[in-house]
């Protein structure tokens, strides 16, 4: 991982998928009260970082899918701790 | 989950336990007990004359056929040892194959072929070593590589002289093994096609993966850790989206067993049932969802939250999610109002206004 500062909506970001697991990014702007263009710049961030994995996916309804890193979540853990 | 309709489920049942299994089990334990009992019979004056012969006669034959039996079991039990060692993950599914019981049978039968051998050539032997000796050391002989020289300094076989008395069982098993794992490779393939089929959606696959990988209890964390990460690698966006969802539900397999994967199908099946469909909220939230994004535009969205949102918060919401941004695409802005109606209005209460609004 690259960065070790998270900010809030990231922080919101990762919590919400630690907690539901894997869904789509239109998932996690809706149950974070997140614009969507917000959502996506903070989940390629996270993505750049190492702390979520973005890929495509044609069954859910905006073509994406997002899950977290097992690290994210050790860091999460820990950070909370 | 996809709104198929139900199917049977082909593989990975349990061994069912059919009318005449029941029966020759009982005639079995009725035969050992009648054994037993006419063996230990205590003979008394009071006792009947024909008892002590028979009582004789029953001995005699036990003891002669004991040992076969003894030695029999023995190599079953080395043999199924073998099939279950090898194939872990699907010990039960293995053991059933045809191939199996070639193997089992195989290894019985050669155990009395030796016991036999043993008796004729050894007719001094103790019994009872004779039993330990074909029954212990035969299995492991026919298993065992002597190596009579060997080059020093050299850590491989190629510079050994060795007898193998092994490879003949080698031969044997490997090609036992091959077609196990042939037969069994149509049940897999079986499995996570339906697996795809009723659990469409990449995230439900990988979070029922991660949980099937989480709640083994015979894992250690350095596996449970090393298969996470094989995991996580198939969502690198680089690998293929079916190649990706094919191979978690391999994992699932892998990682749960034939009859995990038949308990998550009957789930699905009866999710997918009209009544269940009827009640299940998530179902109808996700086909909600879909319809929302196909039917409906962006402006259309926000009209729809004005008409049925009683918090101004909602309104706003979707009105700022609703806006042109060159960071989010149409369809990201439409599933996410979806995704948050949904949420905030509930199921129902939204489908109902939207059953409206398709007949208006």
């Amino acid at each position: 991982m690259k960065r070790f500062e998270l900010e809030e909506e990231e922080r919101k970001v990762l919590q919400t998928l630690a907690r539901r697991g894997a869904m789509s990014p239109s998932e996690v702007a809706a149950e974070t009260w997140t614009l969507p263009g917000k959502t996506l710049s903070v989940l390629r961030e996270l993505s750049s970082a190492g702390f979520v994995h973005l890929r495509n996916d044609t069954n859910s309804p905006d073509g994406m899918l997002v899950a977290i890193t097992s690290q994210a979540r050790v860091y999460l853990n820990g950070t909370l701790a | 989950m996809a709104a198929s309709p139900p199917n049977e489920i082909t593989f990975g049942q349990r061994t069912k336990i059919t009318g005449g299994m029941k029966v020759t089990l009982a005639v079995l334990v009725i035969f050992l007990l009648a054994l037993a009992t006419i063996i230990v019979y205590p003979i008394t004056e009071t006792t009947p004359a024909w008892v002590e012969p028979l009582q004789e006669n029953v001995y005699g034959l036990t003891a002669r056929f004991a040992p076969y039996v003894l030695v029999g079991l023995l190599g079953a039990t080395v043999a199924i040892a073998e099939l279950v060692s090898t194939f872990q993950t699907y010990p039960r599914e293995a053991l059933r194959a045809r191939w199996a019981w070639i193997l089992i049978t195989v290894n019985v039968v050669a155990a009395i072929i030796a016991l036999v051998v043993v008796r004729v050539t050894m007719t001094e032997m103790n019994p009872s070593l004779q039993i330990l000796s074909v029954g212990v050391g035969f299995q492991a002989i026919i298993r065992t590589r002597f190596v009579l020289a060997k080059r020093i300094g050299d850590d491989g076989q190629e510079g050994e002289v060795a007898l193998n008395l092994g490879w003949l069982y080698d031969q044997f098993q490997n090609l036992a093994r091959t077609q196990i794992d042939l037969e069994l490779m149509n049940k897999r393939r079986t499995a996570v096609t339906r697996l795809l089929e009723y659990y469409p959606s990449m995230a439900e696959l990988y979070d029922i993966a991660w949980y099937t990988i989480t709640a083994r209890a015979t894992l250690t964390r350095e596996q449970e850790e090393q298969r996470k990460a094989d995991l996580e690698k198939l969502l690198d966006p680089k690998a293929p989206e079916n190649f990706a969802k094919s191979s978690i539900a391999l994992m699932i397999l892998e990682n749960g067993g034939q009859a995990y994967v038949e308990l998550l199908l009957t789930q699905a099946m009866q999710m997918l049932s009209p009544e269940a469909m009827a009640l299940s909220k998530s179902a109808n939230g996700d086909n909600l969802v879909r319809e929302m994004v196909d039917k409906y535009s962006l402006d259309e969205l926000v009209a729809l939250t004005e008409k049925v949102a009683h918090s101004q918060k909602v309104v706003d919401y979707v009105k700022e999610a609703a806006k042109p941004d060159p960071a989010a695409n149409t369809a990201n802005q439409k599933a996410t109002i979806a995704h948050f109606l949904v949420q905030q209005i509930g199921t129902d209460p939204l489908q109902k206004a939207v059953g409206v609004e398709g007949r208006e």
